[in-house]
């Protein structure tokens, strides 16, 4: 998979790059509107994530032009303009996302495979991770060919791991992505905490090995051990 | 006291007082004019008596005369005259049958060596009418005069602050939140002239300092947003080294709760600046009750957590407003209630008439009232993790800004918040 950030922030484009490699993905960058242009015309990304204040001209309009050549790159816009009249005329103009800043770089993350398996699945909603099978569409669980039986919030969470595999994915950006805005109250009665434990215990029941593990109490990391 | 009464007060006392000195002024000088001419005329009625006894000394025996001029009386001769002494008396009139003033003369006349007393009268009844038709028509004249005069002088005095009245109005009108938009009209009075000019350089500068400041808040929160993707990120990096050690990690946990905090406070900053450049204008249908159902729904965990009952007695209506700055008003309030209350406590929620009352059990309020409303004051016994201090300061500013008004009470340990709708119902 070919990723291309363009983002003029040079601490946060080394983060992402450096997230990111360790993955199938390779990370290409661009940290103004020249530069960004020129990849963009010649080559093709399966996702080009797009900060919108870029030095020597918008994001946006980078985005039309890519659209206007009928390049179906996915794009997801990573802005600091939190406003909806910003997200809407960005999604309008063809991006498949937009992530405000700042964002967990797990949720990034689950962005990314989102958009691109929209981009390739084709029929294809099925997820394998270990003994697990996840079907997207339906939003369903099996293991050992038996169905795990999850709450939507235990389901949410194990998708958002699955997406971080081999990753911390921090108790923060875990609530986040669950509640948004609102995480705050999840983070003080340590709400994600029963949820994993639910978790573990119904994936245990249907004969899994323990994949979830705990890091020392910032976050937790599916692994296949 | 307004500027022109001031004025025209001392001119009222001033003309007042002229006109008490002037009215007994004018009649006692008219009337010693009047005293001095009638005693002129009895010494001549005198001396012409004098000559004429003097011409037929015969008519003093006879006597007839004093029947006949009623107004000289010469009395039989007396030892010694004595000096001269002008009185008046009132005397009775036959004809009109009523006493009337008269000045009188009584003096001594000496005929062949004899003194005779005589005295002599002038009726003043006609001086008395001159006298009240004199000071009548002055005080009139005075009167006229001090009354043109301070018609005059309030028709010129209203003409002449016109200028200050224009610019005092225009005060009262300005608007921080509208660009000033002060329109004078041109005065030949140096003073108002440069009053307008100061006063339009002072509300410019006062309205680019405002915009300034606003857009510094604006922008401040809006460039935090980038360096703090930055730390986050790193420290999600730093989090994913394996050999990290558990008292590292105990270290780096706090930090990332806190690039959260500061983000959400960002946040709030930018929707205060945002709700402050009117951002929020279009305005729908909006059945409150309804919204505020599903508000709840979303907050129904954060109730449970705390086990606070929730209570609602609803009789919807309709208001058409922004609905992104009546949620985030609604939400806010309720979230505070639910931050705020006791634990195991009751958040009651009445919609109706074009009000919404928010209910919830509580401790007073830890700072005085009037500072409720103020950004970055917080609660002290919150039952969660404090707040950011900021979203009853959103509250407010959603209510000033939409002209809807939001009252607070505590009755009975109760938290109440009415916010009242009725105008755009």
């Amino acid at each position: 998979m070919k990723l291309l950030v363009i983002e003029d922030e040079k601490d946060l484009l080394d983060s992402i790059v450096s997230y990111f490699k360790d993955e199938q993905y390779a990370c290409e960058t661009a940290m103004d509107y020249r530069t960004a242009l020129e990849k963009i015309e010649l080559y093709h990304y399966d996702c080009i994530l797009l900060d919108i204040n870029l030095p020597g001209g918008s994001g946006l309009k980078l985005l039309e032009i890519l659209r206007s050549d009928k390049n179906q790159d996915s794009v997801i816009i990573i802005s600091a303009r939190d406003s909806l009249d910003d997200k809407i005329s960005g999604l309008h103009l063809g991006a498949d996302d937009y992530l405000t800043k700042p964002f967990h770089l797990s949720e990034l993350s689950a962005r990314i495979t989102s958009v691109i398996r929209r981009k390739y699945a084709q029929g294809n909603n099925i997820l394998k991770f270990g003994d697990l099978i996840i079907d997207l569409l339906s939003k369903t669980v099996k293991a050992n060919e038996s169905f795990i039986d999850l709450t939507p919030t235990e389901y949410e969470l194990l998708l958002f791991l699955v997406t971080n595999k081999n990753r911390v994915v921090t108790k923060n950006a875990i609530a986040m992505h669950i509640l948004g805005d609102e995480a705050e109250w999840l983070m003080q009665y340590d709400t994600i905490y029963a949820h994993i434990k639910n978790l573990k215990k119904k994936m245990a029941k249907s004969g899994c090995q323990d994949y979830i593990q705990s890091r020392y109490g910032m976050g937790y990391k599916i692994a296949v051990k | 006291m307004k500027l022109l009464k001031r004025v025209l007060k001392s001119y009222l006392i001033y003309s007042a007082v002229i006109l008490l000195i002037s009215i007994p002024l004018s009649y006692f000088v008219t009337r010693a004019l009047c005293l001095q001419d009638v005693d002129e005329a009895l010494q001549n009625r005198k001396q012409e008596a004098i000559a004429q006894i003097q011409a037929h000394p015969e008519m003093l025996n006879s006597l007839p005369w004093n029947d006949f001029t009623k107004n000289t009386t010469i009395y039989p001769p007396v030892n010694t005259g004595q000096n001269d002494k002008i009185i008046i008396a009132s005397r009775y009139n036959q004809i009109s049958e009523e006493n009337e003033p008269y000045r009188v003369l009584h003096s001594f006349i000496r005929v062949n060596k004899q003194v005779y007393p005589i005295t002599l009268r002038i009726s003043l009844i006609d001086i008395e009418d001159l006298i009240q038709g004199v000071v009548l028509t002055s005080t009139l004249l005075i009167v006229l005069i001090l009354g043109g005069l301070f018609l005059i002088n309030r028709r010129q005095s209203k003409k002449i602050w016109q200028p200050f009245y224009q610019i005092l109005n225009q005060l009262k009108a300005f608007n921080l939140d509208q660009k000033p938009n002060l329109k004078f009209t041109q005065t030949n009075i140096s003073e108002f002239e440069e009053l307008q000019q100061s006063i339009l350089a002072l509300s410019g500068r006062v309205y680019n300092t405002y915009l300034q400041q606003k857009e510094f808040t604006g922008n401040a929160a809006h460039e935090l947003q980038t360096p703090l993707a930055a730390i986050q990120a790193k420290l999600e990096l730093l989090i994913q080294d394996k050999d990290l050690t558990e008292k590292q990690s105990s270290l780096l946990q706090p930090m990332a709760e806190t690039v959260i905090k500061m983000t959400r406070l960002n946040k709030a900053l930018l929707l205060l600046t945002k709700i402050d450049n009117q951002q929020f204008i279009d305005k729908e249908n909006i059945q409150v009750a309804s919204l505020i159902k599903k508000l709840l729904m979303q907050s129904q965990y954060k109730a449970d957590f705390r086990e606070i009952k929730i209570e609602t007695n609803y009789d919807d209506f309709t208001i058409r407003a922004n609905t992104t700055l009546i949620e985030i008003l609604l939400s806010n309030l309720i979230n505070n209630a639910l931050r705020y209350s006791t634990a195991k406590g009751i958040l009651s929620i009445n919609v109706a008439n074009g009000c919404v009352e928010i209910k919830n059990d509580g401790l007073p309020l830890p700072f005085s009232e009037d500072k409720l409303f103020q950004r970055f004051q917080k609660g002290s016994h919150s039952g969660t993790s404090s707040g950011n201090g900021l979203g009853l300061a959103i509250v407010k500013k959603i209510c000033d800004t939409c002209n809807y008004t939001i009252s607070y009470n505590y009755l009975e340990n109760k938290h109440i918040f009415t916010l009242n709708f009725t105008a755009y119902l």
